[in-house]
């Protein structure tokens, strides 16, 4: 048989009640629905606002859903048997002052269920692999905000956790750090761990995810692999066109005819730059086509490629 | 193969270690605080002040200015043997004295009281000198003179020292000699000395003058007036240090990117806030701890006083600490913010302070002024006696308590101050003449004897003499009166109202001779020396006197004089008072202890010793008419009833047990209860079912205070009383003694109510922390 979803969520609801009577509600999540898989990475994608932090919390019982159905591990959301199995990083992680990496790590494995010696026995190999080996006696005061990421992640890894959930892993880190971080949920999923990522760093949700869900206000836009975002954005995207052209000017001018023009620039008193919007290849070509049969010499054609940013903006624009 | 008990701890284990690991983190988080060190810093500062302090007994000597009981016939005395040729020790000192300071003594003449203060200083000035000067001399083994205290008689201890040769004697016998020589010298006018004083040292150095008691005698105020300190001074400022100090605990659990980890883990929230209120006191465990031992250690080590209750302090104070901590820590959870949750403990405890204020002020001024301690069954009238000692007699028209028994000046200032009337030593009924007769003391010192009857509306007559030092007042089989006092009994002889007696104000102003009203009518008695007390077998007349640990049965001969039929030693403390009543052949002596002896009143053989309020001293002890029952009311609201027929003491279903304040027994079938205060029940005695209740209608401030401040202060913590409680583990006592020491038994002591602050604090402890868990399980965050 099949393992059950890590992550199964179906028309999830969520409004958060304010006000003296909790009349006034405010709709977080809307509908929505879909899994993780065991063993992927999955990245959870959206604005400012759209729900993410909310769908994290609602899994780890730390907010209640309204509505809809939501299972960790195979256990209701919140569940302590399903938290059991899960790694948090969250966002704006703080770990109190008084705790160095050591302390620290023995304290968040205890709260995980973990002996005394269970933490011994992984925190040193743990510290090396995050790069605060050497630190692990110095106070978290005096921690960057990158080594407290690279703490957090540590007691996230601790437990050995079935499920790692972080928001913003490498917030805070340094390129090398980032890279360093993407090596290790590389390493993770190698070794079989689920991983559900909140980021709000596109290209390297590009870079490690195999699917990504998209929420915009509290309902979500896309689901599938990082792959087909781009994809189904570019099917209905315009290409933005950078030319360089050399001849007459109402040539030029006459064979752009009926295109928007975006930018134009006169470089000389026979060459031209201009920035156009085409809605694909075709009318690219015919672009082209109509220049040459004006005599307009091309010197430089360039056409802009549509990246999981531009298709993100593009999915929400077109709601 | 793990066993299933062994499996079962592990389980057990395993499911706690999250919140121990909180626990731990607490600790941790102690030990990094900046806050607790400087804390700790304190105390190791105050303690190691305090540890240099000690003291060591010393052989009294020199002179302090109290020493001399009147300077000027002292400074007389000396003058007087300036002149003499024959040797005195008084002629002695002159002629020690400096030339200027006889000079100085020779013209001075103490001035009068209230002359100007330039006048008393310039006396202070000399006396001061002369003392000083005589303290030099006293160091000197040249102040004792054989010749010139040839005629002194010494005592033992001032003997062997003038005998001994000056050489052998340490400077400090030298001394105590020299102190003994002058106190024999002058017996009428050098306070006699304890032959050891105390004197304090810092760091070795001697601090102040002896204190002139034993050792051993100073530890014994010194220990009250160290937990007056804890309570008061150390109690209050250190929770206010403790809450200042852990009020940040819990708001700061709410920290963006900490809470939301910590709930993530899985661990459950009610528990991880139990454990966290529990880790915040990690910080006050570690201050208290290292205070109070460190104080117990320096008052065993340097001063003797091992006083291990101080150790009891620790828990006390964490018991203190959390019922504020539990109130800091729901307002850190609701409002998330520090200075709410300090402002919100300061403002909790402004209300505990309110709602017990107000609870004491009600009871104190109000209803304890009026609480019944006497009942007199007058026939078909009720009178009692309250505590300020008014008497009122039951007004049915009225149904209220009416004040009788006063003068008419009396009632006019009762009506504008409630003032507490001066003392009743004795009171009796004599229902042969209708009369109430009471013995009581005056402002201007002396007592008198006042009588009064229901036909002339309980009207005070009389006010003639009675024998000083009246243990009891008693009415014979045959209606006669006789006092049982220190020197023997008196019979009544005199009419009690026909002697003249001015109305002045609480008897003030009268003090011109009487003809005696008391006749003695006891043979070759012993004084019956404090503590003491007495009480009549109704039924056959008899006597039974306790003194000093020794009872003694007295019955009266063919002549009605009374004489001691019996006299045994009982197995009581010399000391200890105790209070009496005697039916039939049973006499019961309740000790201050709350020891009760049933005692065989023809053999005075003690039957046996019970304890039925263990905690509690008596207060009064009755018997009813013809002895077969007996009664005591203890001093925290319980009556026991004794039965003669069955020799069973046992506490009856009355109505008020531990309310009640007073009783009397009617007749033989009928017992009349007071409580409430102002209520007297009227029971059966064979059914214990109540017959008759009279009470007057509650006033508007009685209404206020039974059912709108008593019930908030009985729900209200009370926290500034779980001192009562210290003192109760260290005393062992419910009750306390408001003045003198609490050696008569009849005069009212507080109820400490030891455990109620720890039942009303811990119920709002458990109260809260649900509510906190409630909201803590049901927040989003």
């Amino acid at each position: 048989m099949a393992d059950p979803p890590t992550i199964h969520v179906e028309s999830l609801e969520k409004t958060y009640r304010d006000g003296w009577f909790r009349r006034r509600g405010v709709q977080a999540l809307t509908g929505v629905s879909f899994h993780v898989e065991p063993g992927e990475i999955f990245g959870l994608l959206g604005p400012n606002g759209a729900g993410k932090t909310t769908f994290i919390k609602i899994l780890l019982g730390i907010a209640r859903k309204s509505g809809g159905s939501a299972q960790l591990l195979g256990w209701p959301a919140g569940d302590r048997r399903g938290r059991r199995r899960v790694g948090y990083l969250p966002e704006h992680l703080r770990i109190p002052g008084h705790q160095n990496a050591r302390t620290a790590l023995e304290y968040y494995g205890k709260l995980s269920g973990m002996s005394g010696a269970e933490v011994r026995a992984r925190r040193d190999v743990l510290l090396e692999t995050v790069g605060l080996a050497g630190r692990e006696k110095d106070s978290t005061r005096k921690y960057s905000k990158g080594m407290l990421q690279r703490l957090g992640l540590a007691q996230a890894l601790l437990h050995d956790p079935q499920l790692l959930m972080l928001d913003e892993p490498t917030d805070g880190l340094d390129p090398v750090g980032r890279s360093h971080v993407r090596a290790i949920l590389k390493r993770l999923k190698g070794e079989g761990k689920t991983i559900f990522l909140n980021s709000h760093l596109l290209s390297e949700v590009e870079m490690i995810c195999d699917r990504v869900a998209i929420l915009d206000r509290g309902r979500l836009k896309y689901v599938g692999p990082v792959s087909d975002v781009a994809g189904r954005a570019s099917e209905a995207a315009e290409l933005e066109v950078h030319l360089e052209v050399a001849g007459d000017e109402s040539q030029v001018r006459a064979a752009l005819n009926g295109e928007p023009l975006d930018a134009w620039e006169q470089i000389s008193s026979s060459s031209f730059r201009a920035a156009l919007r085409l809605p694909n290849q075709e009318a690219v070509d015919a672009c082209i086509d109509r220049l040459r049969a004006g005599g307009v010499s091309i010197i430089s054609l360039s056409r802009s490629r549509v990246s999981l940013e531009d298709a993100f903006l593009k999915m929400l624009e077109r709601k | 193969m793990q066993s299933p008990k062994s499996r079962r701890r592990t389980i057990h284990t395993l499911l706690m270690r999250p919140y121990f690991a909180i626990i731990k983190d607490s600790f941790r988080e102690a030990l990094a605080s900046r806050t607790l060190w400087i804390l700790l810093v304190l105390i190791a500062v105050t303690l190691t002040a305090l540890a240099p302090f000690s003291y060591r007994p010393v052989l009294t000597a020199g002179l302090r200015h109290r020493d001399i009981l009147d300077w000027s016939d002292f400074i007389a005395e000396l003058r007087k043997a300036a002149g003499q040729d024959e040797p005195s020790p008084a002629a002695h000192i002159w002629r020690l004295l400096d030339e200027p300071t006889r000079e100085r003594l020779r013209d001075f003449q103490e001035p009068p009281r209230d002359a100007a203060a330039p006048d008393r200083l310039a006396w202070e000035q000399i006396v001061g000198g002369l003392r000083d000067e005589l303290n030099q001399f006293m160091k000197q083994a040249a102040f004792y003179n054989a010749d010139a205290w040839r005629r002194v008689n010494f005592q033992a201890e001032g003997r062997r020292l003038a005998l001994a040769d000056p050489a052998e004697l340490s400077q400090e016998e030298i001394g105590r000699r020299n102190r003994l020589a002058l106190e024999a010298a002058f017996p009428d006018l050098v306070r006699i000395s304890p032959p050891n004083s105390t004197q304090f040292t810092y760091l070795g150095m001697e601090v102040f003058w002896p204190v002139p008691f034993e050792p051993e005698d100073v530890q014994e105020p010194l220990t009250p007036g160290i937990a007056f300190v804890l309570d008061w001074v150390v109690g209050p400022v250190g929770i206010f240090v403790a809450v200042l100090v852990t009020a940040s605990i819990i708001p700061q659990m709410f920290d963006a990117g900490a809470l939301n980890l910590l709930l993530s883990k899985p661990i459950s929230r009610s528990l991880l806030f139990l454990f966290k209120v529990l880790g915040g006191c990690a910080f006050v465990l570690i201050a208290a701890a290292i205070l109070f031992v460190g104080l117990w250690l320096i008052l065993g080590v340097r001063l003797g006083i091992w006083s291990h209750e101080l150790l009891l302090y620790i828990p006390i104070y964490m018991f203190l600490f959390i019922i504020y901590y539990v109130v800091s820590a729901f307002s850190g959870l609701v409002w998330r913010s520090t200075i709410v949750a300090i402002a919100v403990s300061v403002a909790f405890w402004a209300a505990c302070y309110g709602v017990g204020s107000a609870e004491w002020a009600l009871r104190s001024f109000l209803l304890e002024p009026q609480q019944i301690t006497h009942i007199v069954p007058a026939g078909k009238m009720i009178l009692t006696l309250n505590e300020f000692r008014v008497p009122n007699v039951w007004d049915e028209k009225s149904q209220e308590w009416q004040e009788v028994f006063l003068t008419a000046q009396q009632q006019q200032i009762r009506n504008r101050f409630p003032l507490r009337l001066p003392e009743i030593d004795a009171l009796a009924y004599v229902p042969q003449k209708e009369r109430l007769l009471v013995i009581q003391r005056e402002f201007t010192g002396g007592r008198a004897l006042w009588a009064g009857s229901g036909e002339s509306g309980w009207r005070r007559r009389g006010g003639g003499d009675v024998p000083s030092d009246v243990i009891g007042l008693f009415v014979e089989p045959d209606g006669e009166v006789v006092a049982v006092a220190r020197s023997g009994v008196h019979r009544l002889t005199g009419d009690p109202t026909a002697a003249p007696r001015s109305d002045a104000l609480f008897g003030l102003g009268n003090l011109l001779p009487k003809a005696p009203l008391f006749a003695e009518v006891s043979r070759s008695l012993p004084p019956f020396p404090e503590p003491h007390a007495a009480a009549m077998a109704g039924e056959s007349g008899r006597i039974a006197v306790y003194t000093r640990g020794r009872l003694y049965l007295l019955a009266a001969d063919e002549e009605g004089r009374y004489r001691v039929e019996h006299e045994e030693r009982l197995a009581i403390d010399e000391e200890e008072p105790a209070v009496l009543a005697f039916g039939r052949d049973t006499i019961l002596i309740a000790t201050k202890e709350g020891e009760v002896l049933e005692v065989e009143a023809d053999s005075l053989q003690t039957r046996r010793t019970l304890k039925p309020e263990a905690a509690s001293p008596p207060r009064f002890a009755y018997a009813s008419p013809q002895g077969r029952y007996l009664a005591i009311v203890f001093h925290n609201g319980k009556l026991w009833l004794y039965d003669n027929q069955t020799q069973t003491l046992e506490r009856p279903s009355f109505a008020g047990q531990g309310e009640i304040s007073a009783a009397a027994f009617p007749s033989e079938e009928e017992i009349l209860v007071a409580d409430r205060a102002v209520r007297v029940s009227r029971y059966s005695l064979e059914s214990q079912q109540v017959k008759e209740r009279i009470a007057p209608e509650m006033d508007l401030l009685h209404v206020v205070y039974r059912y709108a401040v008593l019930p908030i202060y009985t729900i209200f913590p009370k926290p500034s009383e779980l001192y009562k409680t210290s003192q109760y583990l260290i005393t062992g006592q419910e009750t306390q003694a408001i003045e003198d020491g609490g050696d008569d038994l009849s005069d009212p002591q507080t109820k400490l109510h030891p455990w109620r602050p720890v039942w009303s604090s811990l119920a709002f402890v458990v109260v809260m922390l649900i509510l906190a868990c409630a909201y803590f399980e049901r927040q989003e965050f």
